[in-house]
């Protein structure tokens, strides 16, 4: 696994989990360390969101242990959070409920600021669009200074732009020393962006390695192939 | 205006209190049915009260409690959902309530009084039970309150902020259990519900905030009793569907006229 010699921030072991009664995954082994940057791609149904959220500890796999580094932060923006009308809440009193009770500093007018969410920060948070929402939630997930930022496909139903720019945002945020885990369907993002590309294919990791190890590598991008079939096939007719 | 009017009125205000803020989370938490069938189970509660010759308020909440903690703790795999659960709780224990009073002597209990409450039969130990159990419903809400909001929001994101769900979650089923239990003789059985959502339905339309929207609801709410129980002093109506009935009016008035926020 990458960044051995970083600390490893979460570490999972012969994780097993079924959904429904049937086996989603089996046996799996894997490390989140410091400064990473991973990408976690498979096909609908693979249990990409399932995976991540049992490596945030927010579901106990049937089997295997999943270890957190001592007092790791975490933000976490999940996926397809529609926000419920029937709670009346706005942009900016959403980010002060989430900010750490005993904090006292101005984060929360920081956030606005850095995050340009002036225009709809008195805005409710169900009468956002799509757009204002993910960057709104991007913001929340860092409102407690996370040591690494979970993302639960978070371009889905974002414009190109929209996707280019919070790519964007999630890059410098990588630079400026917060590790990255997200999942994604989005083939061209994890080769782009990511530092680290994990696929899972039923029910175990199939491949995983550098973008750049995984294209150069034949043997590798037969197995990636594999995992991606209707992109690939697509890409090849 | 007599004392048993007075009184009615006090413990209106003071149910009112209480209930508004914890039907406006059970609003939020789509948690309607639920308290719906805790008012079912209250028949049981008043059967056992009955047969043990417990004083039935006690009983009321011995039983809302236990159906409240099973609810919420219970997990049932992936066979049965909880909305099966909640059902097949709320109706036995209703059945079983009707079988326990069928077996009583006849005139031992008046049916219609259970169903559909009496707030002008309160006494002053009522008023002290309500201003006890308004202070510690308030006070937890209020301790609780980031924690309680987050959960509503998102559960997942609560948990992540250190927020112990579970905990959470029995904290208001409990709530929830002692305000159905306290209000059945007030309010009745059957209309208990009601008076938990629909202060905060229509406190919804106004509101730009979850405090707002909770001020917004006992207001509604003491507005509502006031007016119900003007309302069945001139024309001599029975209080408890007065009040609601108002409710529905205002409910009704907010949809056509209300500020969509």
């Amino acid at each position: 696994m990458m960044n051995a010699h970083y600390p490893v921030l979460i570490q999972a072991r012969q994780i097993a989990h079924t959904f429904n009664g049937t086996s989603l995954f089996n046996n799996i082994d894997m490390n989140i360390s410091a400064g990473e940057y991973l990408t976690l791609i498979g096909l609908n149904g693979t249990g990409k969101s399932t995976l991540l959220r049992i490596l945030l500890n927010l579901i106990k796999p049937e089997r295997g242990d999943v270890l957190h580094q001592s007092g790791l932060r975490i933000g976490y923006v999940p996926q397809r959070w529609q926000p419920d009308s029937q709670l009346p809440i706005t942009a900016e009193a959403l980010l002060r409920l989430s900010l750490a009770k005993s904090d006292t500093s101005n984060k929360v007018e920081q956030l606005i600021e850095v995050w340009k969410l002036n225009a709809f920060a008195k805005q409710q948070i169900h009468s956002l669009s799509g757009g204002q929402w993910q960057r709104l939630l991007l913001a929340r997930a860092l409102i407690n200074n996370p040591q690494l930022l979970a993302l639960d496909e978070p371009t889905q139903g974002l414009d190109l732009k929209s996707q280019h720019e919070f790519y964007q945002h999630i890059t410098q945020l990588h630079q400026q020393g917060t590790s990255i885990v997200m999942v994604s369907h989005d083939l061209a993002h994890a080769m782009s962006y990511s530092q680290h590309v994990v696929a899972l294919s039923e029910g175990k990791i199939c491949c995983q390695g550098r973008p750049q190890h995984l294209l150069e590598n034949p043997e590798y991008q037969q197995r990636f192939i594999c995992a991606h079939q209707p992109i690939c096939l697509h890409h090849h007719e | 205006m007599p004392d048993f009017m007075t009184l009615a009125l006090v413990g209106g205000l003071l149910i009112t209190l209480i209930s508004a803020p914890v039907g406006t989370f059970m609003l939020w938490r789509r948690m309607a049915y639920f308290g719906d069938a805790l008012a079912h189970t209250t028949l049981l509660g008043l059967g056992i009260g009955i047969w043990l010759q417990l004083p039935i308020q006690l009983s009321l909440l011995v039983v809302t409690l236990i159906v409240a903690i099973s609810i919420t703790r219970i997990k049932l795999g992936n066979t049965l959902g909880t909305d099966t659960f909640i059902a097949i709780a709320a109706h036995s224990s209703l059945a079983l309530g009707m079988l326990a009073i069928a077996l009583l002597p006849a005139g031992r209990i008046d049916l219609m009084g259970y169903l559909f409450g009496d707030l002008l039969s309160l006494t002053e130990t009522d008023l002290l039970l309500l201003s006890a159990a308004a202070a510690i419903g308030i006070t937890t809400l209020v301790y609780h309150w980031r924690g309680l909001v987050m959960n509503s929001l998102n559960p997942e994101l609560a948990q992540l902020a250190g927020y112990h769900n579970a905990k959470l979650n029995l904290i208001l089923a409990i709530l929830i259990a002692v305000v159905v239990a306290i209000s059945t003789k007030l309010v009745g059985a059957l209309l208990m519900t009601a008076l938990l959502i629909t202060p905060a339905a229509i406190a919804r339309r106004w509101s730009t905030t979850p405090q707002g929207m909770i001020i917004g609801a006992v207001i509604i709410g003491w507005i509502a009793i006031a007016a119900g129980l003007a309302l069945s002093w001139h024309y001599d109506l029975p209080v408890s569907p007065a009040i609601v009935s108002i409710l529905f009016a205002g409910f009704i008035i907010s949809r056509l006229i209300g500020k969509r926020h």
